[in-house]
C-alpha cells in the first residue's frame, strides 16, 4: 500500500513540476519553442504564391528555395512561372560570424549573375504583401535573432505574445503573435507599422509534420492598409536533402 | 583611316557551330529535355523630328536543350516586322536576326561558352566601358539596354567559389578582327565584388569624327560593387584605360561611379556619373550623370524615369515610362524619349530620337 501512495505522489509530483515549468515559460523561451519546432539544418522547398490586390486581381508565381544552415547560410531562390520572369534566381550569402550579407541576382534576359544591394531586401519580395523578412517565416526562421517577446496571455491552449523588433532591418512598430501549445507553431502574427497602427496579418494553416519538421503548408499576408493579400503555399518539402554547396554559388546561377 | 585586314576568321567556325546546334536539334529533339519561351510585342512609335510613325512588331523565341548533363546549346532568335509611315509613303522591313546562339560545356573546374553571346563585365547600370565586346544596339527604343551578341568563345575557370578567372576571343562586333581579354573576380571580399581585366583589340565605339575606324588598343580596366553604410546603399563604379596603338590617337580614362537603394515604400533610386575621355587630342571629355528612378503602383504595374544628362553640353534625355500588367504575363506599356534644352553637339543627340509610343507584349 505505502508502495502504491509512493508512486501515485511521485507520478502527482511529476505532472505539478511539468505544469508549473509550463507556466514558468516566458516569451522568448515560447519562441525558442516555435523554432525547435523546425530541425532540419537544409529544405528544399516548392512554393506557389497567388497575389491579390484590392479589386480582386490575381497574378500567380511559382518557385523553388533552397537552403543550407552553415557557417555561412545560404538560400537559393528560383522562379519557374509566370514566363516574364521564369529563370530569374535570387542567391543570397548571410556570414552571420562577420556580419556580412552578399545577394546576387541572375536575370535571363542579361544571361549574367550581378550584385545587387543589401537594400534590395527592403520593400516587398516581388510584388507580394511579403517583405523577405516575412518569407523567413516560412523558411524556419530564428525568431530570436529578430524579436524579444513577451508573455500576453495564454488561452485555451494559445499563447499571445508581443513581439519587440530587435533587427534594425525590420521596418516594423512591432508585433504580436498566436502560438498553438500543442504544435509550437505559430497560427496568426500580426505586425504594426511606425504609427502603430496594424499593416499585416498573416495567417498560418495546414499544420503538418514532415520528418520531425513541424510547419504550416499554407501562410496568407493580408495588408489590411492597402486591401491586398498574398497566399504561399507549400507544394512539396524535402527537409535535410542532400544539398551540393555549389549549387549556392554565383557559377550555378550562371548556368540556369 | 583603315583597320588592317582580318588574319583569322570566326565566321567559319560560326557556321560549324550552328550547323552542329542545327543537326543536334534534329537528332535528339525526341530524346532529351527541352525548354522554350518567348515574347510576341507590337508597338506603335511616333518619332517626332522625322515626324513618321512605325508600326513595330517582333517574335522573340528562347530554346534550350540539353545534350547532356554538361553540354547544352541556346538559341534566340527574333522575327521583325518594321512598317514606316510618313507623308502617304510606307516601308515595310522584315528581318529575322540570331540574337544569341551557343553551346555551353562545362567541366569540374571550366565552363565553356561557344557561339553567338553576350557578355556584361561591368557593375554600373546600362553603360559598361568594361564591355568591350558588345556595342549599344542603336536601333533600339532605349539603346543602352539592349546590346548586340558577338560571335565567340569564352572560358571560365572558378578556382574556388570566390574566384573567377574568364578569358575571352570574339570578333569584333563591326569589322574582321579578333578581340582577346582576360578577366579576373573576388567575390564578396568583405562585402565587395572585385573585377580587373585587361584586353587587346579594336575600339568598340568608332572614333568621333572617322566613321568605320575601330583604332587597336589596349585596355585595362577595374571595377567593384558592394555596400556601404548601415542602411546598405550599394556603390559601384568602373574604371578603364586605355592606351591606343595609333600614334596620332591620346590615351583616355573613362570613369564611372554611382548609388543606388531601394526604400522601404518598394522605391528605387540609383544615380551614376560618367566621365569620358575621347582619344581625339582636340575633342572635350564627355561627362555624363544617369538618374534612374523606378516603383511598383497598384501591386501589378510599375513605372520608370530615366535621365541622362550631358554635363558639358547642358542637354538631357527623360525617358519615362508606365508598365500596366494588364494579365498573366500580358503587359501594355507606354513611354516616351523627350529631348530637354536640345543641343546639336551633344552625344546624347545623336543617341536617340524624341518619340512616344505604346506597345502590347505577351510573354510565354
Amino acid at each position: 500500500m505505502l508502495k502504491k501512495i509512493t508512486i501515485f505522489f511521485l507520478i502527482l509530483f511529476f505532472f505539478i513540476s511539468q505544469l508549473s515549468l509550463a507556466q514558468k515559460l516566458d516569451g522568448n523561451q515560447v519562441l525558442e519553442k516555435v523554432e525547435s519546432s523546425r530541425q532540419a539544418k537544409s529544405h528544399k522547398m516548392k512554393m506557389e504564391m497567388e497575389l491579390y490586390s484590392s479589386s480582386g486581381d490575381m497574378r500567380s508565381r511559382e518557385l523553388n528555395n533552397y537552403r543550407l544552415e552553415g557557417e555561412v547560410e545560404r538560400s537559393l531562390m528560383q522562379f519557374a512561372e509566370p514566363a516574364d520572369i521564369s529563370g530569374t534566381a535570387f542567391l543570397l550569402l548571410d556570414d552571420q560570424a562577420n556580419n556580412q550579407e552578399d545577394m546576387y541576382l541572375y536575370l535571363p534576359a542579361l544571361g549574367s549573375v550581378r550584385k545587387i544591394s543589401g537594400s534590395q531586401k527592403n520593400g516587398n519580395f516581388v510584388g507580394s504583401d511579403l517583405t523577405y523578412n516575412d518569407l523567413s517565416i516560412f523558411s524556419g526562421a530564428n525568431f530570436r535573432d529578430n524579436y524579444q517577446a513577451e508573455m500576453i496571455s495564454e488561452d485555451n491552449g494559445i499563447i499571445e505574445l508581443q513581439l519587440e523588433i530587435t533587427d534594425p532591418d525590420i521596418d516594423y512598430s512591432y508585433g504580436k503573435m498566436w502560438v498553438r501549445k500543442d504544435l509550437w507553431l505559430a497560427e496568426k502574427i500580426e505586425y504594426y507599422d511606425q504609427q502603430e497602427e496594424l499593416l499585416k496579418v498573416i495567417t498560418l494553416s495546414n499544420f503538418d509534420e514532415i520528418d520531425g519538421n513541424r510547419l504550416a503548408r499554407r501562410i496568407e499576408v493580408e495588408n489590411i492598409q492597402k486591401e491586398s493579400r498574398t497566399i504561399l503555399k507549400l507544394v512539396e518539402v524535402d527537409f535535410d536533402p542532400e544539398l551540393d554547396p555549389g549549387i549556392f554559388t554565383t557559377r550555378y546561377l550562371q548556368r540556369q | 583611316m583603315k583597320n588592317i585586314s582580318p588574319k583569322i576568321k570566326l565566321n567559319d567556325l560560326f557556321s560549324i557551330l550552328v550547323l552542329t546546334l542545327i543537326l543536334s536539334l534534329v537528332l535528339t529533339f525526341n530524346l532529351s529535355a527541352a525548354s522554350y519561351s518567348g515574347e510576341m510585342s507590337t508597338s506603335l512609335i511616333y518619332e517626332q523630328e522625322a515626324e513618321r510613325w512605325q508600326d513595330q512588331s517582333w517574335l522573340e523565341l528562347d530554346f534550350q536543350q540539353d545534350l547532356g548533363a554538361d553540354l547544352n546549346y541556346y538559341l534566340k532568335g527574333s522575327l521583325s516586322l518594321d512598317s514606316y509611315y510618313q507623308q502617304n509613303q510606307k516601308e515595310r522591313e522584315v528581318d529575322f536576326e540570331l540574337k544569341e546562339a551557343y553551346l555551353n560545356y562545362y567541366t569540374s573546374k571550366i565552363d565553356w561558352r561557344l557561339g553567338r553571346q553576350n557578355f556584361s563585365w561591368g557593375s554600373s547600370y546600362n553603360i559598361n566601358p568594361l564591355n568591350y565586346f558588345n556595342p549599344i544596339d542603336q536601333g533600339a527604343i532605349d539603346p543602352f539596354q539592349s546590346r548586340e551578341a558577338v560571335d565567340g568563345i569564352r572560358a571560365a575557370y572558378y578556382p574556388n567559389f570566390n574566384w573567377k578567372l574568364t578569358g575571352v576571343l570574339t570578333q569584333h562586333a563591326e569589322i574582321d578582327e579578333l578581340q582577346t581579354a582576360v578577366q579576373v573576380i573576388r567575390r564578396r571580399w568583405r562585402g565587395y565584388d572585385l573585377a580587373a581585366s585587361v584586353f587587346s583589340g579594336n575600339s568598340l565605339q568608332s572614333v568621333p569624327g572617322a566613321s568605320d575606324f575601330y583604332p587597336e588598343v589596349n585596355k585595362i580596366g577595374f571595377d567593384f560593387k558592394g555596400d556601404f553604410s548601415s542602411k546598405n546603399i550599394g556603390l559601384f563604379s568602373e574604371v578603364v584605360y586605355s592606351d591606343y596603338q595609333d600614334s596620332r590617337l591620346e590615351s583616355t580614362n573613362e570613369l564611372i561611379i554611382g548609388l543606388d537603394y531601394k526604400f522601404d515604400n518598394n522605391l528605387y533610386l540609383l544615380g551614376q556619373y560618367y566621365y569620358q575621355q575621347l582619344p581625339p587630342v582636340q575633342a572635350e571629355a564627355n561627362q555624363l550623370l544617369i538618374l534612374r528612378a523606378e516603383k511598383p503602383f497598384a501591386n501589378f504595374h510599375k513605372w520608370e524615369l530615366n535621365l541622362i544628362s550631358d554635363l558639358k553640353e547642358g542637354m538631357s534625355l527623360l525617358r519615362p515610362k508606365v508598365i500596366f500588367s494588364l494579365n498573366e504575363g500580358l503587359d501594355l506599356e507606354s513611354g516616351a524619349v523627350i529631348k530637354l534644352n536640345q543641343k546639336r553637339e551633344s552625344s546624347l543627340n545623336r543617341l536617340n530620337q524624341e518619340l512616344i509610343y505604346l506597345s502590347f507584349s505577351k510573354y510565354f
